[in-house]
């Protein structure tokens, strides 16, 4: 037994010096990289961080992979200035204690000048009061829920689920004139706060109401449960903001329901390149929102967007857009930064920016500016599939105006 | 010397731990005071595993889920009776967690290994479910916890959490100390040995889900509080089932097993990144360092502690079974408050029938051992010796007929009240705690009042007289022939009316039986209790032995003086089989 | 009501499909193999990825389950090399481990974009008594119930079915009779790893799709398998159908419908409870 036993504890000795000397030679790398200082000739890298939910639970990476494929382009056209852009997404996993975690790594240690492209879901309650602390600005990419709108040191580049789902409500009443509007939305935690503004917005311009409600979707519900109910609720529109994941199964369950008839409204996560081969012909028809000017047109101001995606082997997706947007933004407020990079100036250059031309990337201009709320983004246009591909459907639905 | 020893073993740790923790800031630079805390906090999750698995050996997986209640009754406070300070919203998170538990131990107390393991993880899906559609207290609304101001800055609340896991890590080691914990070990390993002792099987397990949720319960509100918001994902099952993993790879029934396993998830994904590997690869390189664990054997602090401990004591020399032994200190006083009724009669049974389906184990079984009288009961293999020592005990409970104890009826009791009444057993295999010293092992059978009295001393008396190495030493540092006195040795501490040992000798060399012999023959006399013996070794039995009682299936078949019952025909027969007449 | 009840089916014969394989692991090896539904959505998922590019459903389905037992025979070496003499709570764990490095590889290695799922028969369904029931449905329950009636079969006629129980009643008898223990302990493993694939293959259409959701099926199939003490393979189909079924009947009611996941505790709590009701001591201590 002894030698077991030796055996055993030279084992667990081995484990923990392995691990001290990894935690030690971490801290000491990290703390390597120093403050980031400039003069004139400054050729070291600017530093951008992000805290998104690249793994987890519901993992959305396409945020950081499209702003790192935007500063990629960008390294290799030269950077910002002759400076390389060191980008640095650190993943949450959508854990609220490690984003609080990341956030501060990245601002003391990593010594970022700015937050640009995450989209984290539990990040902006946890680490809103951090930033403000701190003195950095995050340029977000796909913000969802409502702190990350009310934040002295956010503005998110997105329209945010709440206002997608009234974008959705408005078009399906007004613009397609269904009569039974209905909505399917996926229970998120946090998110769920965005539900009930989102519906009174709906509900107090247009005086309907929904046919059929329920919050309660998750990953293990039954969708032909839910699509029984649809029916005998005799939607003819329903509004859903599942993944992309969920997309195939719930038309499924809508053909196997016998709801035909049944106009299916997604929300601005499915808007993918990809969404429509995964559903096949039971996708045809279906409309979704985009928070963008959609990449599926033609548009000129879009070339440069879907290059930088392309180059770096990105999939087309809204939230990819977001992303790539949110780089753009940070790099272009840095370009015209004259003197040191730091948190501070760069701060001050955000706080300076309250209009920003996304050159028709958006309905109306980008901006940051003082405050403690930023939403510059609420307007959406609706996209379907037509013949097996995503096409333009409508014009901007401006958001705000339905909201006074 | 040895204790000198024994205690710097012991000491190291302990005061070692919140050294260690005194010193991180200082070695630390600042930025990592937070994920620091993180650690902690996930360590003092590992303390609760190690209070449910590592004392007391029942799989729980849904011990994020008590954490979550915690969290859930801390952020109810903080929303809802903003008055009550942030300090107390931790501790009746705590204690609020701990009902839950209980209630989680129910099923334990009739579930075992897989199946208790299964129906935690089902609660902890359920109730994950649950806080999913009803949010936590505040969430929706955008709460944000404000913590005390002298806690605020990421140094003070680490300081702040390491003295909450300082706080529990003592506790846990002082309880280990007493009956509770020992008694914790004790169902780990043998939960009918736990009831011969005098313990409540029931409680023990209930007090171990109860300190453990309130263990995490305590964590769930450290992490609310550090974070200052929370989702229903922090405490997935998932992380279940990770951090028992976890638990179980690091070893945490110690404190620093439990430090080693919150180091290794706070740090291991910030390693990750700084060589550049994604995040979720420390997923698998955790599930592949804990099966290379597991081969080696689980529980690195364990196997510290373990070889830290060999090294700084000896192993225990077997004082060879002295030949003479003077008389005890004191002979063995009157039980307390506790007068013979009928005129000293220990044990009788009355039409003892115990049948099992269609097999009749026991017959109309009837017997008396007198107070101050070796009996023994032997018969050929499968007369119901041993079913009818369970029976006495108390493990069989449907059977008919009469038991009496000092002249009381004793057939409602369960068994560990039994034991406590002074009806003492060994077991056949031995039933040993192997985790305990030989002290605690033997106090663990005693009543508070009986181990406060008892010193050290008369229990090293009694152990030498049994031919036991002293207190001190671990239970599984002594061979398994040894051990078996050693449960000799616990039932008559316990000063009862009656011991009931059964084959004491095996596993004895044959000059170690003879002494045996002479030493159950004196335990009347000089500790008390009545002794029935039951025993292959004839030498042994009329060795020790004043009257004999014969069993042969299920049937008394013989009573009385040694000599005469050895000679009858009807006895030789059932031993050697029917003559055959050629 | 009865149309949710019937529409809980296909989730039910994916649940019987794999409580077969966990019974069938535990009988064998003595753990419940937390990581079954984790393994069969490998496989599926490489069949997946075989149908995206090009593949027809049957042999992208036929490559799916030789990874499921690819990776079946792998786990099942893990187990049987090093942990046959370990302890419940040391095998329990590696089972934990393995479940953890399974959801870890198959996010890597499939991500989360949506790939088109392969069916059967895509959207067919057949009306039976006003019911509306998917082909699938009819094939995932009629399979389990096959597979348990040919197993059970497999396990009391031939030659190696009843080494196979000998070794899982008495495994060292059976070693000192010459019964290979490893290699049948493995071979289980791995024809588990085909049969939870070809469960998986079956729900993944009409189930969220990513990796995640689909390895924390393992609950309700445990649940299943515990109707039948993780012993009988009939029990456990019967198990699951019968989740699948409350779980169908569930979300019928808007107020309880959202905790549909709490379904397998109560199941389990009510069989575990009421079978071991009898245990006051732990049988083998």
């Amino acid at each position: 037994m002894s030698g077991k036993l030796a055996t055993r504890s030279y084992a667990g000795a081995g484990l923990l010096t392995a691990l001290v000397a990894a935690v030690v030679l971490a801290a000491c790398g990290s703390s390597d990289s120093g403050t980031s200082t400039s003069t004139s000739a400054d050729t070291s890298p600017i530093k951008i961080g992000a805290v998104s939910a690249i793994t987890g639970p519901i993992p959305i990476p396409d945020g950081t992979n499209g702003a790192g494929a935007y500063f990629d382009a960008l390294n290799k056209a030269g950077g910002i200035n002759g400076r390389q852009v060191d980008y640095m997404p650190l993943d949450d996993k959508s854990d609220p204690a490690l984003s609080a975690q990341l956030v501060r790594r990245l601002v003391e240690q990593e010594n970022v000048v700015a937050l640009a492209g995450g989209e984290s879901l539990v990040g902006c309650p946890v680490f809103g009061g951090y930033l403000k602390k701190s003195g950095i600005y995050d340029v977000m990419g796909g913000a969802a829920t409502p702190q990350c709108f009310t934040s002295s040191n956010i503005s998110p580049t997105n329209v945010g689920l709440q206002d997608d789902v009234t974008a959705g409500l408005i078009y399906a009443s007004e613009t397609l004139k269904k009569q039974k509007v209905c909505a399917a939305m996926y229970n998120l935690g946090p998110l769920n706060a965005s539900y009930p503004p989102a519906l009174a917005v709906w509900e107090k311009s247009t005086g309907k109401k929904l046919a059929y409600y329920t919050t309660s979707l998750t990953a293990n519900t039954d969708l032909n449960g839910i699509m029984l109910k649809v029916k005998d609720a005799g939607c003819d529109a329903l509004i859903s903001n599942g993944s992309t994941q969920a997309a195939a199964p719930l038309l499924k369950a809508a053909a196997a329901q016998g709801a035909t008839g049944l106009t299916q409204i997604f929300m601005g996560q499915e808007y993918t390149a990809g969404l429509p081969a995964s559903v096949g012909k039971l996708g045809e028809g279906v409309y979704s929102t985009a928070e963008f000017e959609p990449f599926t047109g033609d548009t000129a101001n879009l070339t440069q967007m879907k290059a930088d995606l392309k180059a770096a082997g990105v999939e087309l997706t809204a939230l990819g857009q977001s992303g790539w947007l949110a780089a753009k933004i940070i790099s272009d407020t840095i370009k015209g930064i004259k003197g040191e990079v730091t948190k501070e100036s760069v701060g001050a250059a955000l706080l300076k920016l309250t209009s920003y031309d996304t050159n028709g990337i958006t309905a109306k201009p980008y901006s940051f500016g003082p405050g403690n709320a930023h939403h510059p983004n609420r307007s959406v246009k609706m996209v379907q599939i037509k013949n097996g591909k995503w096409v333009t459907a409508s014009d901007w639905i401006h958001v705000d105006e339905y909201d006074k | 010397m040895h204790r000198g020893k024994g205690m710097v073993s012991l000491l190291a740790p302990t005061l070692g731990v919140p050294v260690f923790l005194l010193l991180v800031p200082v070695l630390v630079s600042a930025s990592w005071m937070y994920g620091a805390t993180s650690a902690l906090i996930v360590a003092t999750i590992i303390l609760s595993i190690g209070v449910v698995t590592g004392h007391a050996g029942m799989i729980s997986l849904c011990q994020m889920t008590f954490a979550a209640v915690g969290a859930w009754v801390f952020l109810w406070l903080q929303v809802h009776a903003p008055g009550v300070p942030f300090l107390a919203d931790i501790l009746i998170g705590g204690l609020i967690t701990v009902p839950v538990g209980l209630l989680i131990a129910l099923p334990a107390l009739r579930l075992r290994g897989e199946n208790l393991a299964v129906i935690t993880l089902a609660f902890a899906v359920a109730l994950n479910v649950i806080l999913a559609v009803n949010d936590f207290p505040g969430i929706a609304e955008g709460i944000f916890v404000q913590k005390p101001a002298f806690i605020d800055s990421d140094q003070s609340y680490f300081y702040f959490c390491a003295v909450v896991f300082c706080l529990v890590a003592g506790t846990i080691a002082l309880l280990s100390r007493t009956r509770i914990g020992a008694s914790w070990l004790a169902v780990k390993y043998s939960e009918r040995a736990t009831a011969a002792l005098g313990r409540s099987v029931g409680r023990a397990k209930m007090s171990a889900f109860g300190f453990s949720a309130f263990v995490a319960g305590i964590a769930g509100g450290l992490l609310v509080g550090q974070v200052g918001a929370v989702t229903v994902q922090a405490f997935s099952p998932l992380f279940s089932l990770t951090f028992f993993a976890l638990a179980v790879m690091v070893g945490a029934r110690y404190p620093e097993g439990a430090l080693i396993g919150g180091v290794l998830s706070a740090f291991i994904p910030v390693v990750l990144d700084a060589i550049g590997v994604a995040q979720d690869m420390g997923d698998l390189l955790f599930a592949f360092g804990a099966v290379v664990g597991l081969i080696g054997g689980a529980g690195v602090a364990e196997a510290i502690r373990a070889v830290c401990r060999s090294k700084l004591s000896e192993a225990p020399s077997h004082p060879a079974f002295e030949a003479d032994v003077g008389a005890p200190p004191g002979t063995a006083a009157a039980r307390p408050g506790k007068e013979l009724v009928s005129s000293a009669l220990a044990l009788e049974l009355e039409g003892l029938t115990v049948r099992f389906g269609h097999v009749t184990a026991l017959e109309g079984v009837s017997l008396q051992v007198p107070a101050g009288v070796v009996a023994a009961l032997i018969g050929p293999n499968g007369a119901g010796k041993s079913t009818l020592v369970d029976c006495v005990s108390g493990l069989i409970r449907s059977y008919e007929g009469v038991i009496r104890l000092d002249g009381q009826e004793i057939d409602r009791l369960p068994p560990h009240r039994r034991a406590r009444l002074g009806l003492r057993r060994s077991f056949q295999q031995d039933r040993t705690i192997p985790e305990l010293s030989i002290d605690q092992y033997v106090r663990l059978s005693l009543g508070r009042r009986q181990s406060s009295q008892l010193s050290r001393t008369a229990v090293t008396e009694m152990l030498t007289f049994f031919g036991c190495p002293g207190p001190q030493y671990r239970v599984n540092e002594v061979d398994i022939g040894t051990r078996r006195l050693l449960e000799v040795v616990a039932a008559v501490a316990a000063n009862p009316s009656i011991v009931l040992l059964d084959e004491p000798a095996a596993g004895l060399a044959q000059s170690e039986s003879e002494v045996l012999a002479k030493r159950i023959s004196e335990i009347p006399e000089r500790y008390g209790p009545s002794v029935l013996l039951i025993e292959h070794d004839m030498e042994l039995v009329q060795a020790a032995c004043s009257q004999i009682t014969v069993l042969d299936f299920g049937r008394v078949i013989a009573y009385g003086d040694p000599a005469d019952v050895l000679a009858d025909e009807t006895v030789i027969k059932a031993y050697l089989g029917e003559e055959i007449t050629l | 009501m009865v149309q949710s009840v019937v529409s809980g089916l296909l989730a039910g014969g994916a649940y019987a499909l794999i409580g077969v394989c966990i019974v069938l692991v535990f009988r064998m090896v003595r753990v419940v193999n937390f990581a079954q539904a984790a393994t069969g959505a490998m496989g599926a998922y490489v069949a997946i990825l075989l149908f995206g590019s090009g593949w027809s459903y049957m042999p992208a389905g036929l490559a799916g389950m030789v990874a499921g037992v690819a990776i079946g025979w792998l786990c099942g070496l893990v187990m049987s090399q090093w942990f046959s003499e370990s302890s419940t709570v040391a095998r329990s764990t590696v089972a934990i481990a393995m479940l953890i490095a399974l959801l870890t590889l198959g996010f890597r290695f499939f991500g989360t974009t949506a790939r088109k799922i392969p069916e059967i028969r895509p959207g067919s369904t057949v009306n039976v008594l006003g019911v509306n029931v998917g082909v699938s449905t009819i094939i995932t329950v009629v399979g389990a119930i096959v597979l348990a009636f040919l197993i059970s079969l497999f396990l009391d006629r031939t030659t190696l079915g009843i080494r196979m129980r000998a070794l899982s009643e008495r495994p060292h008898a059976a070693e000192l009779l010459g019964v290979p223990a490893k290699r049948l302990a493995v071979f289980v493993w791995a024809f588990a790893g085909a049969i939870s694939t070809a469960g998986m293959l079956l729900i993944a259409p009409s189930r969220q799709s990513d990796f995640a959701s689909l390895g924390l099926i393992v609950l309700p199939s445990i649940a299943a398998a515990s109707l039948g003490l993780f012993r009988s393979l009939g029990l456990a189909v019967l198990g699951g159908l019968l989740i699948g079924m409350i779980e169908g009947g569930v979300q019928n009611f808007s107020s309880i419908a959202p905790y549909s996941d709490a379904v397998p505790l109560v199941f389990i709590a009510v069989v575990l409870m009421w079978s071991q009701r009898g245990e006051v001591w732990d049988a083998s201590r």
